[in-house]
């Protein structure tokens, strides 16, 4: 604070001495009323000024800055380029995006009531209420994602989604596509949750802009780095399960236009428990390291650019433990880099336009291998490399007309190698050209209209269109009704990464002259969404309910239901097969008390496949779910500081199980039994300058004691198979961590 | 379970009368709107909320307890002018350095 007043006597003293003082008046670009308040101060400097009564302000000239910033919400900070000294008149634009922000700043988990898309944020405070070590786990307060184990050896997790697997769900990282095609399952567990600013959920199709590839929702991913406030962060993490973690992330800033930011992520899994006595290790041991590197230049000429360079190295051991008679042991080892490069140019013209440019390319490599099985089973390698460029031009005819087009080239190397099949690869080539419409009226209605072209080096033309429509019934009650259409290509291995954990035998039934003999997967994907917020206890309560339904017109079936087998093969559509996924979700948040915030949630499933062997629910699908979230936290005491508690409740219904030998092998039958998993965290925090926290995942010791069917070799038969698991192994787990934020203001 | 009860003692806590009052407080940024709502995290007030976009904080408190004249006074203890009272400077020095409604108006 003193530096500010410093400089502001230093400006005083430089306007009297030269009188070099900008005046003029602020006013709203639509209304032409005058602002009170208005933030004005020379970019990069501490010296500024605030707008009176009647808009008016006046601020002294400072050596070296010649850029004027006028800042107030929810206005479009505006920046005026000062070279002479007269006086001006300032027009500041209502920020839609931030009105939103403002109006609905409904706590760490928020939904986005005015966006026509189904889009809920979910913040760095809400992330910090998990343990929360990367992307995969960071959805255990979030009632619309699940995650759950691929397998009950590997540790890995995938998500799921509108009771769809997450492999349909396109995930993207600072709105540029991200792991993809080979790294879907797997990738979620590379973006360390420390990184992460916010991510931002979309359930439906979503936008047409990023690609086709979103069947149930859009997942993106936005880095803290450049916009953080502190200078360097730094959390470590401790978990009896024998995990540990160190992440940093730093900010630093170049002269007047140039940020760099550059994170770091180390894990160690040093822990070989088996809690459940099944003879496996309960979690994998191994070690990741992950670095990401940033930076962004913000030129004079309405020009931005964020460079990114990320690089991963991630091995695991997993299998038998230690003194098991005939060891099997697993280990997989992941490698991935990438480029990714933004630019933008606000083109200052007589509508408001600007251009968008992205390129990135990134290299996957992977390897999984079993050693205590004949002949080494089971051994994949694969390499994916993806180059993908898109340019786009947005218009803003009007405030309330939007037009976005652009075009995009997308470019995939696959080499893969699998024991049972010997190397298979495919290079896919896609040209598309986009167009996304966005109409406002009145803030009564909205509807953003899209579609995509593209042309498939193997699947041809594809047309993908989308509709999201919003009608605000009240001030604070909106409906919106949502259509699309999405498809995507399947990796037959690496879509089902828990097969490599198993013996079975891949087959593929090949229906026509495709990449592995597989066709395209297509789905239409429909929703309609009502939410509102309204007063309750004195503070506000807002609630949603969502209903959304799936329908494939072509889909590769993965059918785990024989024994030994996993069989993928082409859904049947003109012998009258389908394949639906129905999901209907009631979520409530509200505040009884000071302090204290209650979030409810309940959701139905009804998905099914006809397979070919008859209709059946899809495996390891909970019908019911029931999700509660209660947070308190105390009064401030002392300098800032208070304690959080938080409590999470889960209560999953009963799921099919894919069939197996032996009923009794798992005590479960033809379906899991239901159960309750509860964690909780303490965390004693310093408001924005650092906390310490202390929790437990699974409260009730939940586990799932039989995860493995193994019989070894001399036995007479060779059976491995981990794809029985429905909950965790390791049962009641415990943390402790802190967090640090150093050089804030 | 739990919530229910929670829930029932919420309502019984507040069924006993509250009253409602709105007044202009300076206010800037994020932060300021954090620490006015914070100042007023007292024994009395049911619930705050400050409105940067007008100014206001809106403030629902059970007059048997606190009065609306305290709140002035503990506002202008966190550092904050409001339309009846204004602060000391000692007062207005806690106010952290992107809060500085006062510097940066009087220029």
């Amino acid at each position: 604070m003193r530096p500010s007043v410093i400089m502001l006597l230093m400006c005083m003293v430089v306007s009297m001495s030269w009188g070099q003082t900008i005046s003029g008046i602020v006013v709203d670009a639509e209304t032409q009323q005058p602002l009170e308040y208005v933030a004005i101060f020379w970019k990069n400097s501490q010296a500024g000024t605030l707008s009176n009564e009647a808009g008016v302000f006046k601020i002294g000239k400072i050596p070296n800055h010649n850029i004027l910033v006028f800042q107030m919400a929810p206005y479009h900070p505006f920046e005026l380029i000062v070279n002479e000294i007269s006086e001006y008149r300032v027009e500041l634009k209502i920020n839609e995006m931030e009105r939103l922000e403002i109006e609905e700043h409904a706590g760490s988990q928020h939904l986005h009531g005015k966006d026509p898309h189904l889009f809920q944020t979910m913040t760095e405070q809400e992330l910090c209420k998990a343990a929360c070590c990367n992307l995969s786990e960071s959805f255990e307060t979030n009632a619309s994602v699940d995650a759950s184990f691929t397998d009950g050896i590997s540790g890995t997790r995938q998500i799921k989604m509108l009771g769809l697997d997450g492999k349909y769900a396109q995930l993207m990282s600072d709105n540029i596509p991200d792991l993809r095609g080979l790294a879907t399952v797997y990738g979620l567990g590379w973006e360390p949750g420390p990184w992460i600013k916010e991510i931002n959920i979309s359930k439906g199709a979503g936008s047409i802009i990023p690609g086709y590839e979103s069947i149930a929702g859009q997942i993106n991913v936005a880095h803290k780095g450049a916009e953080m406030k502190e200078r360097f962060f730094l959390n470590g993490y401790a978990g009896n399960q024998g995990r540990y973690e160190w992440n940093t992330v730093s900010h630093h800033s170049v002269g007047d236009h140039f940020n760099w930011d550059w994170s770091s992520h180390l894990a160690l899994n040093e822990g070989r428990f088996d809690m459940n006595h099944d003879g496996f290790l309960d979690n994998p041991t191994g070690r990741e390291f992950n670095g990401r590197l940033h930076a962004s230049y913000e030129g004079n000429e309405g020009y931005r650019g964020d460079y990114t360079v990320t690089a991963l190295n991630y091995n695991s051991k997993f299998g038998t433990y230690e003194h098991f008679t005939a060891p099997l042991n697993l280990q997989s080892s992941q490698e991935r880099y990438g480029v990714y490069l933004k630019n933008g140019w606000v083109l200052e013209r007589e509508k408001e336009q600007s251009i968008g440019t992205q390129l990135s390319f990134t290299d996957y490599h992977m390897r999984f291998q079993q050693e205590g099985l004949p002949a080494d089973e089971n051994v994949y390698s694969g390499n994916q490399r993806n180059l993908r460029a898109v340019a786009m031009h947005a218009l803003e005819w009007t405030h309330d007309v939007k037009w976005t087009n652009g075009i995009s080239w997308n470019w995939d190397e696959y080499r893969e190698q699998f024991h049972q099949w010997g190397g298979f690869n495919r290079t896919e080539n896609v040209v598309g050209a986009f167009s996304e419409f966005s109409w406002n009226h009145d803030d009564l209605i909205q509807a953003i209209i899209g579609a995509r072209y593209d042309y498939h080096n193997y699947y041809g033309g594809l047309l993908t269109p989308r509709v999201h429509l919003r009608y605000s019934l009240r001030e604070n009650v909106h409906v919106k009704l949502m259509a699309g259409k999405g498809r995507r290509v399947v990796n037959p291995i690496l879509d089902n990464p828990g097969v490599l954990a198993s013996n079975r035998v891949v087959q593929i039934q090949p229906s026509g002259d495709y990449p592995n003999g597989l066709p395209m997967e297509s789905a239409v994907n429909t929703g309609f969404v009502i939410s509102g917020d309204t007063k309750m206890f004195h503070r506000k309560m807002t609630w949603s309910v969502d209903v959304f339904h799936t329908q494939f017109d072509q889909q590769v079936v993965m059918d785990w239901d024989s024994v030994g087998y996993l069989k993928m093969y082409a859904l049947d559509q003109d012998g009258g097969a389908r394949s639906i996924s129905q999901t209907a979700q009631f979520e409530t948040q509200f505040s009884p008390l000071k302090r204290l915030d209650i979030r409810l949630a309940y959701r139905y499933v009804n998905a099914y496949v006809d397979y070919a062997t008859g209709r059946r629910d899809l495996p390891f699908i909970s019908k019911n779910k029931l999700y509660s979230n209660i947070a308190y936290s105390t009064k401030m005491f002392g300098k800032n500081q208070r304690v959080l508690f938080d409590v999470t409740a889960k209560w999953s219904d009963r799921q099919r199980m894919p069939m197996h030998q032996d009923d009794t092998l798992f005590g479960v039958g033809a379906y899991s039994p239901t159960f309750w998993m509860i964690n909780g965290q303490i965390a004693l925090a310093k408001e924005e300058k650092w906390d310490v926290y202390l929790g437990v995942e699974n409260i009730f010791n939940y586990r799932q004691n039989r995860v493995v069917v193994y019989s070894h070799p001399e036995s007479g038969s060779t059976t491995f198979d981990s794809n029985f698991s429905y909950a965790p192994a390791f049962g009641r787990m415990m943390y402790v961590g802190f967090r640090m934020r150093l050089g804030g203001e | 379970m739990l919530l229910l009860i929670i829930a029932t003692t919420a309502v019984s806590a507040q069924s006993k009368k509250t009253e409602e009052v709105s007044f202009w407080v300076a206010g800037v940024c994020g932060m300021c709107e954090k620490t006015i709502e914070n100042a007023l995290d007292v024994k009395g007030v049911v619930a705050v909320d400050y409105d940067l976009k007008t100014h206001q904080v809106h403030v629902v408190f059970k007059s048997a307890k606190i009065s609306v004249n305290q709140m002035h006074v503990l506002l202008n203890e966190a550092g904050y002018d409001t339309e009846k009272s204004t602060c000391t400077d000692a007062q207005y020095d806690r106010v952290h350095g992107c809060c500085k409604y006062r510097d940066l108006k009087d220029h």
